[in-house]
């Protein structure tokens, strides 16, 4: 019982960075432009096709094809804003809405019709198993852990203390008073796309290897990082970490306890819970 | 400085100003009075570029800077204390403060003008490390003008400062305007509903009616002025 109760905790650690990888992009992409980022999702399946492609095709070491993989879907997240959200940016929000979906449509059929519906597995370098106490850990696990730690406090550094991190941090609280302090706002745009893009090509990669990547699963990588984005309070990174670490637990908890055929209920579950005392998230409600 | 040539705004079709032409003179205090929905903020937030209007130029510095992008405005030394003031309320003061020089590349001369700007607004100084979505409606305003001058400008756009703003304090950031003109050799751009205090403080007036310019002249003049009284001191 206590074997199984901390091999949950672990399991819900490792399952709480992955979602925590793909929350802060949504976060801070909802943060500068206010817009539901449906396709994120389909940009993290992306990602893990790319290392796919990279490790199980063309021989590539697994971290250097995660790298390739980060550079590329930047780039693919910032082409993405540039012609498909920015033509939209001052019209109604419903518009980014329904290109969105479009968007995830697009992706997701494109990526079927190259790759198949099939699902693909990355072969992972990382195969040693630890034990801790009666809970056993693979090297993967933990470096989906470390990943998400060092990534996340290097972002959240990048914010807190430098030029341009103050300049994406100044135009999710006013995009038109940076404009007036001489930011440019399409520049910003970028970078948070671009980032969150890249965090996204890691959870894609990693989960790739643990598990696996198939062309619909965007949409439920969505589906988790909204609910997580939405429990910790919208457009704030600490509300991110917080949601996707109670989610990825809850998860393996309820598993545990109830029943693993419910996993995906109790995040939907927990966010209604916490929605209905603090209706704008943990993080959230203070207002633009 | 600031020259504007039958300067016209439409808002879906809708005229709001109709071919104004004013002046802001170099190291002078200009106003432009005018009531609520005359079109002062419009005019401004055209001058910015923030919105599409249509004129025959706009001068600054003897350039023409009708195509000139809203974030390169602070570059060619243009600041705006916005209406509202559009500070960024989760950052600190200091942050805020930071972000003024944004467009500056002179790090030494950001740092000497921070300490001085803390030095001339005593009540942000002792509020540094506060967020500024927290300060008072008049600490607000204070920090909004401190953020626009750590922009260094030469050319000063202050949108109705007096908004939402105690009436001592009101006092407090024209006095602070005056300064800056005098002392620090600001060209200064005002909007103001508040025609009585603006008139006081200010060298040469427009007053704004429905998006034409109705009676301008020195600040002085339009003091003494009738119609004006009339219309918007409501003697
Ligand atoms: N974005 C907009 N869309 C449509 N109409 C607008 C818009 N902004 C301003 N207007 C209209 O333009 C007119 C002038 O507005 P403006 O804000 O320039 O006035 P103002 O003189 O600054 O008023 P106030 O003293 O209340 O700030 C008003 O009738 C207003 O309703
Ligand atoms: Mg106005």
């Amino acid at each position: 019982m206590f074997g199984e109760l901390t091999q949950q905790i672990l399991n819900g650690l490792v399952m709480g960075s992955y979602y925590i990888l793909i929350a802060v992009g949504l976060s801070i992409v909802f943060g500068v432009l206010s817009i539901p980022h449906f396709a994120h999702g389909s940009v993290v399946m992306v990602g893990g096709y790319v290392t796919f492609i990279f490790v199980n095709k063309l021989g590539v070491p697994f971290i250097l094809a995660m790298l390739i993989s980060m550079i590329l879907c930047a780039a693919f997240g910032i082409l993405l804003e540039r012609s498909a959200y920015r033509p939209v940016r001052n019209a109604p929000p419903i518009n980014a809405f329904i290109v969105a979906l479009g968007l995830v449509m697009i992706i997701d059929n494109l990526m079927t019709s190259i790759f198949g519906a099939n699902q693909v597995i990355i072969k992972s370098p990382f195969k040693s198993t630890y034990t801790i106490g009666s809970a056993h850990v693979t090297s993967l696990r933990l470096f989906m852990i470390g990943a998400c730690v060092v990534l996340v406090a290097a972002l959240i550094i990048f914010m807190k203390y430098t030029k341009l991190g103050k300049a994406v941090r100044a135009t999710s609280q006013n995009r038109e008073a940076s404009l007036i302090v001489g930011i440019n706002t399409n520049v910003v745009t970028a970078i948070v796309f671009g980032l969150g893009s890249a965090f996204g090509a890691v959870a894609g990669s990693l989960i790739g290897a643990l598990f696996a990547v198939y062309p619909t699963m965007g949409t439920f990588i969505t589906q988790k990082g909204f609910a997580v984005l939405i429990l910790g309070g919208l457009g704030s990174i600490p509300g991110a970490i917080v949601g996707g670490l109670i989610i990825g637990l809850t998860e393996n908890l309820g598993s545990m306890f109830i029943s693993s055929e419910y996993k995906d209920v109790f995040a939907f579950l927990i966010m209604i819970i916490i929605l209905i005392f603090k209706p704008s998230g943990l993080f959230g409600g203070k207002g633009k | 400085m600031l020259s504007v040539k039958n300067l016209s705004i439409a808002y879906n079709g809708v005229k709001v100003v109709h071919g104004i032409d004013f002046k802001a003179e170099k190291g002078k205090v200009t106003v432009l009075i005018g009531a609520n929905g005359a079109g002062k903020t419009s005019i401004i937030r055209s001058i910015m570029n923030l919105i599409k209007s249509e004129s025959d130029e706009i001068l600054y510095d003897g350039e023409d800077i009708k195509k000139t992008k809203p974030n390169n405005m602070s570059r060619i030394g243009i600041s705006l204390c916005p209406e509202g003031r559009q500070l960024f309320p989760d950052m600190t003061v200091l942050e805020n403060l930071e972000m003024g020089a944004y467009a500056r590349k002179d790090k030494a001369g950001i740092a000497t003008d921070l300490v001085d700007i803390l030095d001339k607004f005593p009540r942000l100084k002792d509020r540094k490390t506060q967020c500024a979505g927290t300060l008072s409606g008049g600490e607000q305003e204070l920090l909004a003008i401190a953020r626009a001058l750590m922009g260094k400008p030469k050319l000063l756009i202050l949108d109705e400062p007096s908004w939402g703003v105690a009436p001592i304090m009101v006092e407090e950031v024209m006095k602070m305007t005056r300064h800056i003109n005098e002392e620090m050799g600001v060209t200064v751009l005002l909007v103001e509903q508040n025609a009585n205090v603006a008139l006081r403080y200010s060298d040469y007036a427009y007053v704004l009616d429905v998006g034409e310019i109705a009676i301008q002249g020195t600040g002085e003049a339009l003091l003494g002025d009738r119609k004006v009284q009339e219309i918007y001191l409501g003697i």
